[in-house]
């Protein structure tokens, strides 16, 4: 059945190999600081220990969700950054096409002005050109795949054709107004957001605050781990502010994404 | 004062807590009739399998909506009921000693499974729209440069990543029907129930046929038709975002720690009325 599937291409090939893109994901999420949140849920749990172990428990789970929550949305924020070194990249390129209208010199003279894993993609292709019988243009469209940057894509695209240099010309033109659009979209969407962002910062803050309250302060502290229903409460009450922030993040994302 | 309250409490309690049981039951009663329905629904399939019937969605050559919506994986009714039952039962607890007559509100646990399946379904309807756009855009520009509709078509699979179901399914028709660009794009089309690529199919019959336009401005005209839909929708969704999210962002995210740190506070004056446990 799964091979039925996979041949009609309804499923996902078994293996894929690390990109660029998993790469720079898993990057991200393996900076230090991404242990943090488990750390101190830990130590806010160890509070509970002598008298609701099941609070500690639940509490060191909790941040190492919200930990794995973060890894994963570092990876999905992180593609906001490349558009625009691809979109700084294509106007550079235009603009040595216009001097000089060779693939190689467009891409050896634009690389030089932009950084992150955009340039480990375009010097890999260079690269790779130099090692073999490949075009730069046709290296390129095979390193950008890889990356799976629409812009970096049509980019190589277009500089692998064989074409008149006017027609190449005319293409990279319309590739920079199609970007120039997409950044004014995502101008847009910073200004439209932002009340919504701080918002969300701000009520995730005081979720973050009350927690802290609770676990700190022995009132409330004695109060939720006096019995199972007021552990089981606190725990309802915390699950609550962690589904609904994660709730909001995700739809302020995907607005983000829209406009890439 | 308190003998009021000891009075009228528990009344104003349990009509409430009625009036929740009701809506709630209802809705755990639907989900459970979804399971069952679905459950029917599967033993008929297996035994459409054992009399030597193909299922429906392996016979047709479409994608099913339930795969094009990346809601194919999920078991949402058997995690409908999970969350409601958890949720039923941890409400239980929590208010056992106050008033189990307000457990049923811990069946809004069926609500997480239904929001995280139609949160995937609109990212997986906005990345195969995107995943046409680029793949119509880097048609527009091979078709453009020179290229014919065949090669351009393989060349613009690497257009759209790899585990995409835009690129797999390309890739699948590309094999189906070698030498036959428009059959491609008219497969593609109904895969994705695709407006914008039913209509490029339909110009591309045109240009084959010798009609009044080329390839090129067949792939063009669409390509921008999309690019413009696509902004179009953007640009509406994020202008409404503000007034669309701010209450139930503040219904969802303020209450919580106000909750967390009144509960106590109430609990204790109540006690001291008498008219808590």
């Amino acid at each position: 059945m799964q091979s039925y599937l996979r041949a009609r291409g309804l499923l996902v090939p078994a293996t894929t190999g690390v990109t660029v893109q998993q790469a720079t994901t898993a990057t991200a999420g393996s900076g230090r600081w991404i242990w943090v949140m488990p750390l101190a849920t830990l130590v806010l749990g160890l509070f509970f220990l002598p008298r609701a172990p099941l609070l500690t428990a639940y509490l060191a789970a909790l941040g190492i969700v919200i930990a794995l929550y973060w890894t994963r949305r570092a990876g999905q924020a992180r593609r906001g950054l490349w558009t625009t070194q691809v979109e700084r990249l294509v106007t550079l390129a235009r603009a040595h096409y216009l001097r000089e209208p060779s693939a190689r010199v467009v891409l050896c003279e634009a690389v030089a002005a932009i950084e992150g894993p955009v340039r480990q993609v375009v010097e890999q292709a260079l690269r790779r050109a130099d090692l073999s019988t490949v075009g730069v243009g046709q290296a390129l469209v095979t390193e950008a795949q890889v990356l799976g940057e629409p812009g970096l894509t049509q980019l190589a695209l277009i500089l692998a054709q064989d074409a008149r240099p006017v027609d190449v010309n005319r293409a990279l033109d319309e590739l920079e107004g199609r970007l120039h659009q997409q950044r004014r979209l995502r101008g847009k969407v910073r200004t439209a957001l932002a009340l919504q962002q701080g918002t969300v910062r701000v009520l995730q803050g005081a979720n973050a605050f009350g927690v802290v309250f609770c676990v700190l302060m022995p009132l409330w502290r004695d109060f939720y781990e006096s019995s199972l229903d007021r552990q089981v409460m606190f725990m309802l009450v915390t699950v609550v502010m962690a589904l609904a922030s994660a709730y909001f993040d995700q739809q302020i994302l995907a607005l983000q994404e829209q406009a890439l | 004062m308190s003998a009021l309250d000891a009075t009228w409490w528990p009344w104003v309690f349990g009509g409430l807590a009625g009036c929740s049981v009701l809506v709630w039951c209802a809705l755990f009663l639907d989900t459970v009739r979804q399971v069952l329905r679905r459950l029917a629904q599967r033993s008929t399939r297996r035994y459409q399998r054992r009399s030597a019937m193909a299922p429906r969605e392996l016979a047709s050559n479409v994608v099913a909506e339930a795969v094009l919506l990346n809601q194919a994986d999920g078991q949402w009714q058997f995690w409908q009921l999970v969350c409601g039952g958890g949720g039923l039962t941890l409400t239980l607890i929590a208010f056992w000693q106050i008033s189990p007559f307000l457990a049923p509100l811990g069946l809004a646990g069926v609500f997480i499974p239904r929001l995280v399946a139609s949160m995937r379904a609109s990212r997986a309807r906005w990345q195969y729209q995107t995943d046409i756009r680029a793949l119509l855009i880097s048609l527009d520009l091979l078709v453009g440069l020179g290229g014919t509709l065949e090669m351009a078509l393989r060349q613009s699979v690497g257009q759209v990543p790899a585990d995409h179901l835009v690129a797999r399914r390309l890739r699948y028709h590309l094999e189906q029907y070698p030498g036959q660009p428009e059959a491609v794009i008219q497969a593609l089309a109904a895969d994705f129930r695709s407006t914008e690529l039913t209509d490029l199919a339909l110009r591309v019959e045109g240009a084959r046929r010798g009609g009044m336009i080329t390839y090129s401005e067949a792939v063009q005209v669409v390509a921008r038709d999309l690019q413009e839909r696509l902004q179009q929708q953007a640009e509406e969704r994020i202008e409404g975002a503000p007034t669309r999210m701010i209450i139930p962002m503040l219904a969802g995210l303020f209450p919580p720690p106000l909750i967390l740190l009144v509960y106590p506070l109430a609990m204790t004056i109540m006690a001291g009325l008498g008219i808590a446990p």
